[in-house]
């Protein structure tokens, strides 16, 4: 009676989780620059990439973009189908003084197009991209304040917003075996999406007006989902009811988002070009898988003869992952043509990611590969485009591409249900952001 | 919300005739007909200390809920941090009643933020924009389904322990007229389980769970009657987040259906808020009402086991109406400069309103309890002004106090000895509050 798994497995209703910002950028310019921009952002991106950023800010700023992302994710040859994403980002940029001192407020929004988030836990045992299958699928809010209390120095910090979700639930009444649509059940759910709050915290440096350094600081964050369950009713097949009473427990964390430390400078080597490189060290070895953990209990009597009750089935061993901690070096350049009523920009980034998943040569089938990015963008500036509006008006494209190289997966046990299998993949992702300066 | 079977087939009814009459009994689903905390006490430190008004009387980014047409009148940019909590003392007496109803205590957080866009020339001073948020401690959306013989406050209890997110925008159109919208969000759930053993023989689940943006859209005018007064109306469509989960089992050697957990995790109704308030002086009025379509609220879970397309008569327990009723709330707030000073200003606020319950009397086995409800409001805020950093330091109070209620049981529906009968009564109080710092910048 396997169905009380199936019970069972909506307890496993997995959160809203870490966001996709990381992966293709928040913004156009800084996703052209290969988001190296620790040092060199104050729009609505700064709420993602460094919240000391808006202190830099000068004007009331609203942004919004849209990104597009394609993917087309291989194993052994074939397309995985993994989701595009899509999405609006912007942000609002209040800046101001405070007891005389710079500060300013940041709000940015990532939302994706059909949902704000989606999560999907499988076995352990499916292959399955394990960087970019769900993990594109999340919504980001970041609220963010920053100061400036020295001409040099930027201070900056907030939180993201994330949900996860936790819940008890019972199903009672009378299961008809033989007929499972009269079945006259009831159900009784006590479920939260619960708040999960990630900080974030930045700092920017300016020693001279051509270089810039900043550090920023993401949390952790894991959404630990822990779920029990409990059934009681009858089951009736062929006129016999028999009692029957089934609980589970269910723990599983999904949506890791590991801590990250990123150190960043950007330098104007000329008037009109600015050069940025990034570091980030990112903690992937505190991983978790988001496999469920579950157990359960089956009572049932009276039905010898007329329903071959299965024993119960083994708990889940869920195996450590083993990620490991990688740095991700990112660069990116931008150059100015200046006009004396449009700013023309040229942008292009380039990053690599190391596989942070280990070689797959159990029965887990974590699917990952190596990823280069490059980038290329273009920006325009206009200032007092219209008499009412004494600010700017902003307009940012960007494409980029991400190549991961064939990686071969070979098992220890020739005789493994899977087997080994190659893994590459190609994503393609363009978008633009519109700004207006006030 | 009960639920009743589906037509059933003659021959079954009479075998399962004893199981069916404890389904009706007790087979049926209720919930709580959640909605937001700003639908229950309103949105921000002056509006709630005002009786929950604001139509016509709103100031700063609280007028993103209460009219966002009144965003229009920032003139400069504020950003609110506030902190505010709610304790709910709810009684349920009876055969089988608690007495004392446990309701989880509810802490969080506001921030808010007046953005007024500086244009220039004929835009000055025209358009606003307005962000009101708030973030409960620990939950951002409660979704409860309890079996309707639980006793349960249905529009309390877990009301006031939910996310809201407004952003708006106001423009003032000249000669007293202002015009606003717009758009509260809330977050609902949706996905899929399919289940198998993996490999090893392990339990093992594919799960598809989205989280899903439900938006409602708030829209907002006003018109200056003079110096002194103004009018205003604001309507806010239904909001509502849903969680719905399928369960699909397939390969088990018998067939088991899909099992739909399914409800509504909130839900406000469609409401009206029309509104006249003095404005100027030192003394400032608000009177109005909200008209609240309590009527079409769904109210309950889908059934558990839904019939398939090919057998649409099954008997399966199906959804009916909880049969709530429109409301209509009236309000008062007063507020009045205590105390001026060329560095500072001290308000005192007052306000009412009393709710009327959109439930009807539980007759039947259900115990979905709710009482009318009177609401005093109390505040009060120090605003600093130049050569010292403007800004307000605000605090406000809310007491609900439930009007007793009886609920007598109609014995010809209830078995002797169900939880409630043969007469429940409820009563009780709320308490809320909160403080927060608003700065100009």
């Amino acid at each position: 009676m396997r169905a009380r798994a199936a019970v069972a497995a909506v307890l496993l209703v997995a959160p809203a989780s870490a966001n996709p910002l990381g992966t293709y950028g928040f913004g156009s310019r800084e996703a052209a620059m290969g988001a190296a921009v620790t040092a060199d952002t104050s729009g609505a991106s700064a709420t993602f990439y460094n919240p000391a950023g808006l202190a830099r800010a000068e004007r009331l700023t609203l942004e919004l973009g849209h990104l597009q992302v394609n993917q087309r994710l291989l194993i052994d040859g074939r397309d995985t189908k993994t989701d595009p994403v899509k999405g609006l980002s912007g942000g609002v940029v209040a800046p101001g003084e405070l007891f005389r001192v710079p500060f300013a407020f940041g709000l940015g929004v990532h939302l994706p197009d059909d949902r704000l988030s989606r999560i999907r836990t499988m076995r352990q045992d499916i292959p399955r991209w394990e960087l970019y299958d769900n993990r594109a699928q999340l919504l980001f809010i970041g609220a963010m304040l920053a100061v400036r209390p020295a001409r040099w120095l930027a201070i900056g910090g907030g939180v993201a917003f994330l949900s996860s979700t936790r819940g008890d639930f019972a199903i009672s009444g009378r299961a008809q075996l033989d007929s499972p649509y009269d079945s006259q059940l009831r159900h009784q759910v006590d479920a939260d999406l619960t708040t999960v709050r990630v900080p974030y915290l930045g700092v920017r440096v300016d020693p001279s007006d051509r270089w810039s350094l900043g550090l920023s600081y993401r949390g952790e964050s894991k959404l630990d989902l822990r779920l029990d369950a409990d059934i009681k009713g009858e089951a009736e097949k062929l006129g016999i009811v028999a009692p029957v009473r089934y609980t589970l427990g269910s723990r599983s964390f999904d949506a890791f988002q590991p801590r990250q430390l990123t150190l960043g400078v950007s330098t104007l080597p000329h008037p009109r070009v600015r050069a940025n490189m990034d570091l980030t060290y990112v903690q992937w070895s505190s991983y978790e898988s988001a496999t469920s953990r579950s157990t359960s209990h089956l009572e049932i009597s009276g039905v010898d003869g007329v329903l071959a009750v299965p024993p119960d089935t083994k708990p889940t061993v869920v195996k450590d992952p083993e990620f490991r901690d990688r740095v991700v070096p990112r660069v990116g350049v931008e150059g100015w043509v200046i006009d004396a009523r449009v700013k023309v920009a040229a942008r292009a980034g380039y990053v690599f990611e190391r596989s942070p998943v280990p070689p797959q040569t159990g029965t887990t089938n974590f699917v990952d590969a190596d990823r280069h990015t490059v980038s290329l963008g273009a920006g325009v500036r206009v200032p007092r485009p219209a008499d009412v509006l004494e600010g700017e008006l902003r307009l940012d494209v960007h494409a980029a591409w991400s190549f991961l190289p064939e990686r071969r997966t070979v098992k220890d046990n020739p005789a493994d249900f899977v087997g080994g299998y190659r893994a590459s993949g190609r994503q393609t992702s363009y978008g633009a952001t519109l700004g207006v300066l006030f | 919300m009960p639920l009743r079977p589906g037509i059933p087939y003659p021959r079954r009814a009479l075998r399962r005739s004893r199981a069916l009459l404890a389904a009706v009994a007790a087979l049926s689903v209720a919930r709580a007909a959640s909605a937001s905390p700003q639908d229950v006490f309103g949105y921000g430190p002056r509006a709630t200390a005002l009786g929950a008004t604001g139509a016509a009387s709103a100031e700063g980014a609280e007028a993103a809920w209460a009219n966002p047409a009144l965003l229009s009148l920032a003139r400069s940019r504020e950003l609110t941090l506030g902190f505010q909590a709610t304790r709910l003392a709810l009684r349920a007496d009876g055969p089988g009643m608690p007495g004392p109803m446990h309701a989880e205590p509810s802490e969080g957080t506001l921030v808010a933020a007046q953005l007024p866009l500086p244009l220039k020339r004929w835009l000055r001073d025209r358009i606003a924009l307005g962000l009101a948020f708030y973030a409960p401690t620990d939950v951002l959306v409660r979704g409860r389904v309890l079996y309707p013989e639980t006793p349960q406050f249905a529009t309390l209890a877990d009301r006031v322990q939910t996310f809201s997110l407004q952003a708006g925008l106001g423009v003032d159109l000249g000669r007293g007229l202002r015009v606003g919208g717009a758009i509260s969000a809330l977050a609902g759930i949706a996905g899929t389980v399919h289940v198998a053993t993996d490999t090893s023989g392990a339990v093992g689940t594919k799960v598809d769970d989205q989280l899903i943006a439900t938006f409602g859209r708030i829209v907002g005018a006003s018109y200056d009657l003079g110096d002194a007064y103004r009018v205003g109306v604001t309507y806010r469509s239904k909001l509502e987040a849903r969680f719905a989960v399928l369960i699909t089992v397939r390969d088990l050697g018998f067939d088991v259906p899909e099992f739909n957990i399914a409800g509504l995790a909130q839900y406000d109704p469609w409401q009206v808020q029309g509104e006249i308030a003095r404005v100027k002086g030192k003394t400032r009025v608000a009177v109005g009402a909200t008209f609240k379509r309590w009527s079409s609220y769904p109210g309950a879970p889908e059934p558990t086991v839904v019939c398939p397309p090919e057998k649409p008569d099954c008997l399966a327990l199906r959804v009916t109406s909880p049969g709530f009723h429109d409301t209509v709330v009236p309000r008062v707030g007063v507020e009045r400069e205590v105390l001026a000073d060329p560095r500072f200003k001290l308000l005192g606020r007052a306000g009412y309103f009393y709710e009327p319950s959109p439930a009807p009397e539980q007759k039947g086995v259900s115990n979905q309890l709710d009482n009318d409800r009177h609401a005093l409001t109390l505040g009060w805020a120090v605003a600093t002004l130049a050569p010292w950093p403007e800004g307000r330091f605000e605090a406000y109070f809310q007491l609900h106090k439930l009007v007793p209620r009886a609920h007598e049981k109609d014995m010809s529906e209830v078995a002797p000895g169900a939880v409630g009968a043969p007469r429940v009564e409820t009563s009780g109080h709320v308490l809320f509050g909160g403080v927060a710092v608003t700065a100009r910048f």
